[in-house]
């Protein structure tokens, strides 16, 4: 898997946490998310997320990125709250995009490194790794040797030395992952410490390291996002740690047999075949608020106690029966890519606007994307999803309403 | 580079590390004298006197080993590192003239669209037969950009450990484990 793989991957949650509290949901579950500090909307995410790709594949340098994500926030019509014009709040500033790109690549970069230092040839090799700086920075933090100290750290000959799976690696990061980056912006890293050393330093023995190294072969580093799904032990609805999850998050989060799972990557799970459906949420005051006036109560009503069902084998269905009969209608839609079918939720809870379809209990709900596309969820209000696609035009410009079939598992 | 791997005797495989295990730490082995190299370079100051910009210690951090069987890929995800080893000519994108190349800090890493999206702050200044040209800041007269139409990036094979350097680093981390 690529970075930029890795990366894509990564659901679109949007909320207004701020830094801290995001810091707060565990690691497993964040790393699986990408979201960025008080960001609510998830258009703007999905376009973070493609300039985030656009840089970990090395085509463009930061400073065309920064101009291109900005003309992506006009777009978006995105303006900062008066007052934080300028500030690390603003999504315009050069410090919040540098920060928000450089972060995610290095955490992507970060984890491809330990995982290939975690199989059991570089393992055996270099089973330990020396905390210390890999990258200048103007203003560098002075207090590494404090916290290393305080994350249960030892140090030899004065070089901050532990082995790969030691836990310090967890306690030092204010992002609980094992590998870099360990702060916002720091410059530190990790380098591999040899098998001698770190036998000759008394980390770990020959016969230790041959045990270490038979597990690693019997049972690998768990898939990433695996690992990230599964790291949330005996999580009940109810639960504390669920009611949080609840409360912050809505319907982004779904808890089932003790796990939690970010809805975007349940909508992809559902794309690629892994599982037969997934809901999208219960309807929001916001979305209620949009249904157009011209809309029979008992279809409100309805709407009100939707939570539609996105079944791919339906959509397929759907795709096939109707995009034959409609060529003008298939010459206006765009491919969905990836991140389009992950707004889908996004779309359901809050769209631009509701319009009306032509035939009974039928509507449209349309959100705009960065792209200059327009995402259209058809829903029947009583019997639920029906269609979903992206177009180049906005609705009552299109005639129609046949989806492109997404691309195969 | 080629390593060349011997397999042992189908009975020796319990015991000694498979073929696979072997390139995985070849391959870490590479790839750390490359990382540890870059880190040392990154220490050093710039020659043109801006800001150091962590550069060598970013391409550091994009140090990855990629595993296709018995083989090791070391790749360096940072943009520009191949052009500084290889050297090239680098020449404006389609409808550009010039490359700008900053001569300030405050415009370090930064094109003149980013910091002068509206064209009001810099007067360009390009003399008739000149081959370059310069952006001065309209304000002050400051020199804040220079304009070429091309720039040759000389070869520079010391920003990689030299090939024997890689080839015994592989060799090592693969006798560490036998």
């Amino acid at each position: 898997m690529t970075e930029s793989e890795l990366i894509l991957k990564k659901a679109l949650v949007g909320s207004n946490l701020d830094s801290s509290q995001w810091n707060q949901i565990q690691a497993g579950f964040r790393n699986r998310a990408f979201f960025s500090s008080r960001v609510a909307e998830v258009n703007i995410l999905a376009a973070m997320r493609d300039k985030v790709r656009e840089y970990s594949e090395g085509g463009k340098d930061l400073s065309k990125i920064r101009m291109e994500f900005r003309e992506e926030l006009r777009k978006l019509k995105y303006s900062p709250k008066p007052g934080e014009e300028g500030t690390i709040h603003d999504l315009f500033s050069q410090a919040r995009i540098d920060v928000i790109i450089k972060t995610n690549v290095a955490q992507a970069r970060g984890y491809m490194q330990y995982a290939e230092g975690m199989s059991p040839g570089a393992f055996a090799a270099f089973p330990a790794q020396e905390f210390t700086r890999i990258a200048h920075r103007r203003n560098q933090r002075e207090d590494w040797p404090q916290r290393w100290a305080k994350a249960g750290g030892k140090t030899y000959g004065g070089k901050m030395i532990a082995l790969k799976d030691d836990p310090v690696w967890e306690r030092l990061s204010v992002f609980g992952n094992p590998f870099p980056p360990f702060d916002w912006g720091s410059g530190m890293g990790v380098l591999d410490v040899d098998r001698k050393t770190a036998i000759r330093l008394g980390l770990i023995s020959d016969e230790e390291l041959r045990g270490k190294t038979a597990a690693l072969r019997e049972k690998p580093l768990p898939d990433f996002n695996r690992d990230m799904q599964a790291s949330v032990p005996n999580l009940r609805h109810d639960s504390l740690c669920g009611q949080v999850l609840r409360k912050n998050f809505g319907d982004q989060v779904v808890i089932e047999k003790n796990t939690v799972h970010w809805q975007g990557n349940l909508i992809q799970d559902v794309l690629q075949g892994k599982r037969s459906k997934a809901k999208l949420g219960e309807a929001t005051l916001a979305m209620i608020s949009k249904m157009p006036e011209s809309a029979p109560q008992e279809d409100i009503n309805a709407m009100r106690r939707m939570n539609p069902s996105f079944n791919r084998d339906t959509f397929i269905n759907h795709a096939v029966k109707h995009s034959g009969g409609n060529e003008e209608r298939v010459k206006d839609n765009i491919p969905c890519e990836q991140a389009d079918y992950e707004l889908m939720p996004a779309v359901w809870y809050n769209p631009d606007r509701i319009i009306k379809g032509t035939k009974p209990h039928h509507y449209v709900l349309e959100l705009e994307t960065f792209d200059g596309g327009f995402l259209q969820l058809a829903i029947n209000a009583m019997r639920g999803f029906s269609s979903y696609y992206k177009t180049k035009r906005p609705l009552g410009a299109a005639p129609g309403n046949a989806p492109i079939i997404p691309r195969g598992p | 580079m080629h390593l060349t791997i011997t397999i042992p005797p189908a009975q020796l495989r319990d015991v000694l590390p498979s073929e696979r295990e072997l390139a995985q730490a070849a391959g870490r082995g590479v790839s750390n004298i490359v990382k540890r190299h870059l880190v040392e370079r990154d220490q050093r100051g710039r020659s043109d006197g801006l800001p150091r910009t962590g550069y060598y210690g970013d391409a550091a951090s994009g140090v990855t080993t990629e595993m296709s069987g018995a083989t090791a890929v070391i790749t360096i995800h940072k943009e520009g590192v191949a052009l500084h080893y290889y050297g090239g000519v680098v020449y404006p994108t389609e409808g550009h003239k010039a490359l700008a190349i900053p001569k300030v800090a405050a415009v370090a890493g930064k094109r003149p669209a980013e910091v002068d999206p509206d064209r009001t702050k810099f007067a360009l200044v390009w003399p008739k037969g000149k081959t370059a040209g310069t952006l001065r800041d309209k304000e002050t007269g400051e020199v804040v950009y220079l304009l070429v139409p091309k720039a040759k990036i000389p070869e520079d094979k010391s920003i990689l450990p030299t090939e024997d350097e890689m080839v015994e680093a592989g060799m090592s981390a693969m006798e560490a484990i036998l």
